[in-house]
C-alpha cells in the first residue's frame, strides 16, 4: 500500500487464505505429512531453524491427534498474507497433556503439546463434540515486537473448520 | 502395518560397555523400538552410549523413550548418557530441558 515500512498490518483480515496442503493423515502416515509440509514450508520462504520449528510443532500436533485424537486426522496448512497457519483436526475425545510448564527433566512424557506452543508461541487449541483443532502459526515477515497473534489460551474464537466425515 | 523404518542403528558392544549408534529420522512410529532398543542395552551392558551424530529428527516421543531409558539405568545404578547431538536433535532436546539430563550421565 504505502512505499514506506509496514505493510505487516494490512490485509491480514482482508485476504483470503491461499490453501498449501490439506492432507489427511493416520498414524502409518506421520513421517510421509512432516515431509511434504516441509518441502511446502521450505518452498513459502520459512528457512533453517525457524522452518525446523515450524514443522516440528505441526508434527507435535498430528502426533497428539494419533495418539489421543483416535489415531486420525487432517493437516490444513494455509497461507493468510504474511502468516503461515496449519490448523490439526481429529475425531478424538480430548487433547492429551495441556501443560503450561516445562516437565521436569526426569518424566518421560507429557512435552507434545507443550512443545509445539514454545517453538512457535502460538497455540490455539479448540475441542468441541466434533473432535478437537489445533492450530499453530508464524508469521514470515520478521517483526520487532508487536502485531503477533493470539498466543492466550482460545475461549470462543474460530470454528471455522467444521468436521463431520468418518 | 508399520511404515517402511526412516532410521537405523548399530549396536557395539565392548566389554560391558554399549554404544548404540542410531541415525535417519525417529518419531512416533520408531519411538516404542527404539525404547525396546536402548532397554535391551541397559540391561546388557553397566555403560551405556546412545550416538545421536546421525539423528536428523526427533520428536517429544522419542525424548519419552530417552528419558524413560535413562531412568531405568539410574535405579539400575548404570551409566547412561546420550552424546553428539546436532542441530535440530540439540536444539529440541535444549529446548525441552532435557539436554544435561541426558548428556551428563547417570550412575
Amino acid at each position: 500500500m504505502s512505499d514506506g515500512g509496514d505493510l505487516v498490518s494490512v490485509g491480514v483480515d482482508g485476504s483470503p487464505p491461499v490453501v498449501l496442503l490439506s492432507q489427511p493423515f493416520t498414524g502409518a502416515t506421520v513421517t510421509q505429512v512432516r515431509h511434504l509440509l516441509a518441502a511446502q514450508v521450505a518452498a513459502v520462504g520459512l528457512p533453517g531453524e525457524a522452518g525446523d520449528d515450524f514443522v516440528l510443532a505441526v508434527h507435535e500436533l498430528v502426533t497428539n491427534a494419533v495418539r489421543h485424537g483416535g489415531g486420525a486426522g487432517q493437516a490444513d496448512l494455509y497461507l493468510r498474507a504474511d502468516v503461515l497457519v496449519c490448523e490439526v483436526t481429529d475425531h478424538g475425545a480430548g487433547i492429551g497433556d495441556l501443560l503450561v510448564e516445562m516437565p521436569a527433566a526426569d518424566v518421560p512424557g507429557g512435552r507434545g503439546l507443550w512443545l509445539a506452543h514454545q517453538l512457535t508461541g502460538t497455540l490455539t487449541v479448540t475441542g468441541g463434540p466434533a473432535g478437537v483443532a489445533a492450530s499453530v502459526s508464524v508469521c514470515l515477515t520478521p517483526q520487532s515486537t508487536p502485531v503477533t497473534l493470539d498466543s492466550s489460551p482460545p475461549e470462543r474464537d474460530r470454528v471455522d473448520l467444521s468436521a463431520d466425515e468418518g | 502395518m508399520s511404515p517402511e523404518p526412516t532410521w537405523r542403528y548399530r549396536v557395539r558392544a565392548d566389554g560391558d560397555a554399549r554404544t548404540v549408534a542410531l541415525s535417519g529420522e525417529i518419531d512416533i512410529n520408531g519411538a516404542e523400538e527404539l525404547h525396546t532398543l536402548l532397554q535391551e542395552a541397559v540391561d546388557a551392558g553397566t555403560r551405556v552410549q546412545v550416538d545421536l551424530a546421525q539423528v536428523t529428527f526427533i520428536d517429544s516421543t522419542v525424548i519419552t523413550a530417552l528419558i524413560k531409558s535413562r531412568n531405568s539405568a539410574r535405579v539400575a545404578g548404570r551409566r547412561f548418557a546420550v552424546v553428539n547431538p546436532a542441530a535440530q536433535v540439540h536444539r529440541v532436546l535444549a529446548v525441552t530441558g532435557v539436554l544435561n539430563a541426558l548428556t551428563s550421565g547417570t550412575r
